[in-house]
């Protein structure tokens, strides 16, 4: 039961043989030394020869004794009994103590939130260390948090402001705390023992990042009290050996949760009047249970449904949602009430417009078959409300709130103009470019944004205008309706833009005849470009005539409604792009959390002059409303969820955290008492560095009073014979 | 017979303890000791043969002023001693004797061994010894005493019969002068010698380190004493001699006979202390027997000093 806090010291053991080396340096150098007779010298040499032998030995066992035991010293050894601890006085010691910060530590046991029980454990370690011991604190979240970054003695401060701590809403990775904290021994540890203290729950989760590469621990740290990141991995090699490792595992040893994970609106746009699919994936860990889940929207219960989700997997739950008002709707999809009750609500919005605003360009005649399509209810109930414009009006102010923008023999337009489409299309708009004879092949290539540049504008001749249309992409958004009504797809061509070869981001949706790109696509920015090979009217195709125009054309508005509606929630995060999220919101804008207060908006200026706007802090899970100047009431802008990473309750067997960590001196404990138990049986361990010096100290005074006894034991032969300044020998004392 | 260690270092020093330059007893002594000696005088504790008078009592009846006793006037007796006081109470005829005064003999012994070569301090024992038999001397032939020297190693190496006169003296300590250690000791064997060669009674001073066998040593000595002489024995030893203060480990090798010995002498002094100490009590308790008078001299003290001191002493007890 004996360890060493500095075995590095027991080489010193081998000065042992300096006082056998000096021995016998001393022997080899001995001065001759004439003298008048050695006839004394020879009788009481052979009378003390045993005497000096034993007084030699005994000195140099006094000085074997000391070298030894200064090396010892140093080296700190432990003993770790009972005996030795309550004998000798306690050793200083240095603690770390890194704090699971996941929310899946507000799993409730026995009317219990295990994070007040971590809370609690971490202040029973604190106010249990001696006077003589340090601590730091250490959060382990998403990103590493220092409640204490320095090794401190103030126990009552650090009491207090443990159990203020807030903590947002995030999962956790214990390994940047861990390598924080041993960086936090390395940098202001004066103490010969450590102590590092994680205290988790029963959640695999935080653990995985102790296997995690390098790049994701450095991801994890950047920002945090370990700073200058440098490539991190966890290396148990690293962990001193004087540092010994408690983990303790709080909570249920296999929880049980259910929760809403995510959700799919369908289709992403609503208009108004118009029913909408939802569909919400629900998880469950722990065993097979049933679960009622009800949708709330606008706080008024819609429908409530009763799933079993499958032990440790996942169930998707449909939901119809009936037709609704014009507006933004707050809306959540609850699951019962389980232990941990973090995720038991999941916030989304329901963006229902009143139309689809849709913009035309081109002259009338150009345009006549596009308009009449889409003002005509092509099936999917949604109210289109598209304009014309010629290609001299196109401005800001007209692509403002439109949604899709169809280019009908209009691809001439001016630079600015050009400029303008894409930065529409960046910011989630969907661009449809039709042909026409008014464009030539030339001005096709000022654009830098389209998925395919056309090299010609051919003429097909009379024999080979029929062709046959292919769904290349079916999965496509544009073809879902299409491809499942089964329409015959061919069409007369009479004359049909040519691509050498589409871009390197784009893809051929439609092909005609022999994979001949007719309908390509490409994404840009939030928004989408498609290209097609014919024109909008009747002159180049009989195209706007055939049955499936006018659904292909409703189905591009419903896609440029969905690819520019938004995400109806967000996760909780430090700081969220309004430009991003919410373009309506401003610098001047009010944006309030569930909790009432208001959340902070920060602008920053990117390289390129722009101006970037966030939302500070957005942790708070719930329904976020916006208020811009001017307006009379505030509306639902946002729906804010914690990240359900930590939903997912995997188990962790204590058995598993030594193959994890790696770490030889490493104690598991399951609940606080444990702990304190094996905190109690590892600190009866004392070093005996101070009382092996203590010692030495002893054996060194021991060593120059004994080496002078032998030198001073003999009083003068002069001093004893009296010898009279005449000569005379008084008398002989003996 | 072991070969003979050369210590050219001990002969160097020593020879810085005489005066530069100069020759007989002032090679000795220097003009301050002469002085404080000159008022001293060695005195023989017994009754000692002389050829001329002197100051020290005779076995010889004389024509001193103080009485010695009666004796029956006989034929050729001067009738001017008859005592007739006596004559009137007894009507015998006795002649008054008185006692004869005479002049003493001083024969000094003066070891010149190997071993009267170490000296611890600058001075060799034999250096001091030689300033003590030139102080001595100095006393003797001031007192117009008379005073002779014999030299001896393994052997007697010179012989001066006693003068009393300075320039005696100064001719013998002349000799002395060039006179160095060598050889090993028989200290015994040359007593005998001496002893026998000396046959009226006198002052004999033995001055040596004794480095020999006691017990024959002290044999010699009772020789002296069979012969009536008084006898003075100046044990001179080096005070690390005597104590073994020496702070570090030596090969100590023998002056006189080569052997060596590497010992600690931190470690065995308390023995050796023992054994030179019985060493001491022997010659010390065998020389009272014998009524010899035993002093042990350090050779780190001045010559004048301790002869002052001695000779004080003497002149008390007597």
């Amino acid at each position: 039961m004996i360890s060493f806090l500095n075995p590095v010291f027991l080489w010193a053991l081998a000065a042992l043989s300096i006082p056998l080396i000096l021995h016998f340096i001393q022997s080899s150098r001995t001065e001759r030394l004439p003298f008048s007779t050695v006839r004394f010298l020879k009788i009481a040499s052979k009378r003390s020869s045993r005497r000096i032998k034993m007084e030699n030995f005994l000195l140099m066992l006094l000085r074997f004794l000391l070298l030894a035991l200064l090396a010892l010293a140093f080296a700190m050894p432990i003993v770790r009994t009972k005996k030795f601890g309550n004998l000798l006085s306690g050793t200083a010691r240095d603690v770390a103590i890194v704090i699971d910060g996941s929310y899946s530590m507000n799993y409730e046991v026995t009317q219990q939130v295990v994070w007040n029980q971590a809370v609690e454990l971490a202040t029973t370690i604190i106010e249990g260390l001696g006077d003589n011991d340090k601590f730091c604190v250490y959060l382990a979240g998403d990103q590493v948090t220092a409640v204490y970054e320095q090794m401190t003695d103030k126990k009552e401060e650090a009491v207090a402001r443990l159990k203020a701590l807030s903590r947002p809403p995030c999962s956790s990775r214990l390994a940047p705390a861990v390598m924080a904290a041993l960086d936090a021994f390395e940098r202001d540890s004066r103490r010969g023992e450590r102590e590092l203290h994680v205290i988790s729950d029963f959640q695999a989760l935080p653990w995985e990042s102790f296997r995690a590469g390098a790049a994701e621990l450095d991801g994890a740290a950047s920002g945090s009290a370990r700073s200058g990141a440098q490539a991190m991995m966890w290396d148990p090699a690293e962990v001193s050996d004087n540092t010994t490792c408690f983990v303790t595992l709080l909570g249920a040893p296999e929880p049980e949760n259910t929760a809403v994970t995510d959700i799919e609106l369908k289709p992403p746009l609503i208009t108004a009047g118009m029913p909408c699919q939802i569909t919400a994936r629900v998880l469950r860990s722990g065993q097979e249970a049933e679960t009622a889940v009800s949708l709330v929207v606008d706080d008024a219960e819609v429908v409530r449904r009763s799933v079993t989700p499958g032990e440790g997997g996942t169930d998707q739950i449909q939901f119809v949602l009936p037709a609704l008002n014009g507006g933004v709707h707050a809306a959540k999809i609850e699951t019962a009430q389980d232990s941990l009750k973090d995720d038991d609500v999941f916030y989304f919005l329901i963006r229902v417009r009143e139309h689809l605003p849709v913009l035309c360009v081109g002259d009338q005649g150009g345009t006549v078959f596009l308009k009449t399509a889409l003002d005509a209810n092509g099936g999917s109930g949604a109210a289109i409300n598209a304009g014309l414009i010629t290609p001299e009006e196109l401005s800001d102010e007209k692509l403002r709130g439109c949604s899709c923008v169809f280019l009908c023999n209009s691809v001439d337009l001016s630079g600015q103009q050009i400029k303008l489409v894409e930065k529409f299309v960046a910011a989630g708009g969907l661009l449809v470019v039709m042909p026409g004879d008014r464009s030539a092949v030339e001005d096709y290539a000022l654009w830098s944004i389209l998925p395919a540049e056309p090299t010609a504008v051919v003429e097909l001749p009379v024999a080979r205008r029929k062709r046959l249309l292919t769904w290349d992409k079916p999965q496509h958004p544009v073809l879902w309706e299409i491809a499942e009504k089964g329409i015959n797809p061919s069409l007369v061509v009479k004359r049909q833009l040519r691509f050498e070869e589409i871009g390197e981001n784009s893809e051929t949706i439609i092909s005609i005849g022999a994979g001949e790109p007719f309908l390509v696509a490409r994404e840009h920015g939030r928004g989408a470009v498609l290209l097609c090979a014919v024109a909008a009217d009747r002159t180049w195709s009989d195209f706007p005539l055939s049955p499936y125009f006018l659904p292909l054309m409703h189905q591009l508005c419903q896609y440029a409604a969905s690819i520019g509606a938004g995400h109806p929630y967000l996760w909780a995060d430090a700081s969220i792009s309004l430009a991003e999220h919410l373009p309506e919101a401003g610098r001047d804008s009010e944006i309030v959390s569930p909790e009432g207060k208001p959340v902070v908006i920060r602008t920053s200026v990117a390289e390129s002059g722009e101006v970037l706007t966030y939302a500070e802090g957005v942790w708070t899970p719930g329904h976020y409303t916006l208020r811009n100047p001017g307006d009379t009431a505030a509306q639902n802008a946002l729906a804010v969820n914690m990240p359900r990473r930590e939903s997912e309750l995997t188990a962790l067997k204590a058995q598993d955290i030594p193959e994890i960590l790696g770490i030889a001196a490493l104690h598991v404990a399951v609940g606080r008492d444990d702990l304190l138990k094996k905190i109690e049986d590892f600190r009866i361990g004392r070093s005996l560095g101070e009382t092996l010096l203590w010692l030495a100290l002893l054996v060194a005074v021991a060593e120059v009073f004994y080496s002078n006894s032998l030198l001073r034991k003999n009083r003068r032969l002069t001093d004893k014979l009296k010898v009279a300044p005449s000569g005379r020998v008084k008398e002989k004392q003996v | 017979m072991a070969k003979k260690p050369k210590f050219k270092a001990e002969n160097a020093a020593a020879k810085k303890t005489r005066a530069p330059g100069e020759e007989g007893i002032k090679a000795f002594l220097n003009a301050e000791q002469l002085h404080k000696l000159s008022r001293l005088l060695l005195q023989s504790r017994y009754v000692v043969e002389g050829n001329l008078a002197g100051a020290h009592r005779s076995p010889l009846k004389g024509a001193s002023s103080e009485f010695a006793d009666h004796k029956a006037y006989g034929v050729g007796d001067d009738p001017k001693h008859i005592d007739w006081k006596v004559f009137g109470r007894t009507d015998r005829y006795y002649i008054k004797r008185y006692e004869d005064e005479t002049n003493l003999r001083v024969y000094l012994i003066l070891d010149r061994s190997n071993s009267m070569a170490y000296g611890s301090a600058g001075v060799r024992k034999y250096d001091f010894a030689c300033q003590l038999a030139a102080a001595l001397g100095y006393v003797t032939v001031k007192a117009r005493d008379s005073v002779g020297l014999f030299l001896y190693s393994d052997k007697l190496d010179m012989q001066i019969e006693p003068r009393n006169s300075l320039n005696h003296l100064h001719n013998t300590l002349k000799r002395l002068q060039d006179v160095e250690t060598a050889s090993t000791t028989k200290t015994a064997d040359t007593l005998h010698q001496i002893a026998e060669s000396i046959h009226k009674r006198a002052l004999v001073v033995l001055i040596s380190d004794l480095l020999d066998d006691e017990r024959e040593i002290i044999q010699a000595l009772a020789h002296f004493r069979k012969h009536m002489h008084d006898v003075i024995v100046l044990h001179v030893l080096d005070p690390v001699e005597i104590d073994l203060s020496l702070k570090q480990g030596f090969e100590f090798e023998d002056m006189e006979t080569g052997e060596k010995l590497t010992v600690d002498p931190r470690g065995i002094a308390r023995e050796y202390q023992q054994e030179l100490d019985k060493f001491l009590e022997y010659y010390r308790i065998s020389c009272e027997a014998m009524k010899v008078d035993y002093r042990l001299v350090k050779s780190d003290q001045p010559v004048d000093t301790y002869v002052r001191a001695y000779l004080e002493e003497r002149r008390r007890l007597r």
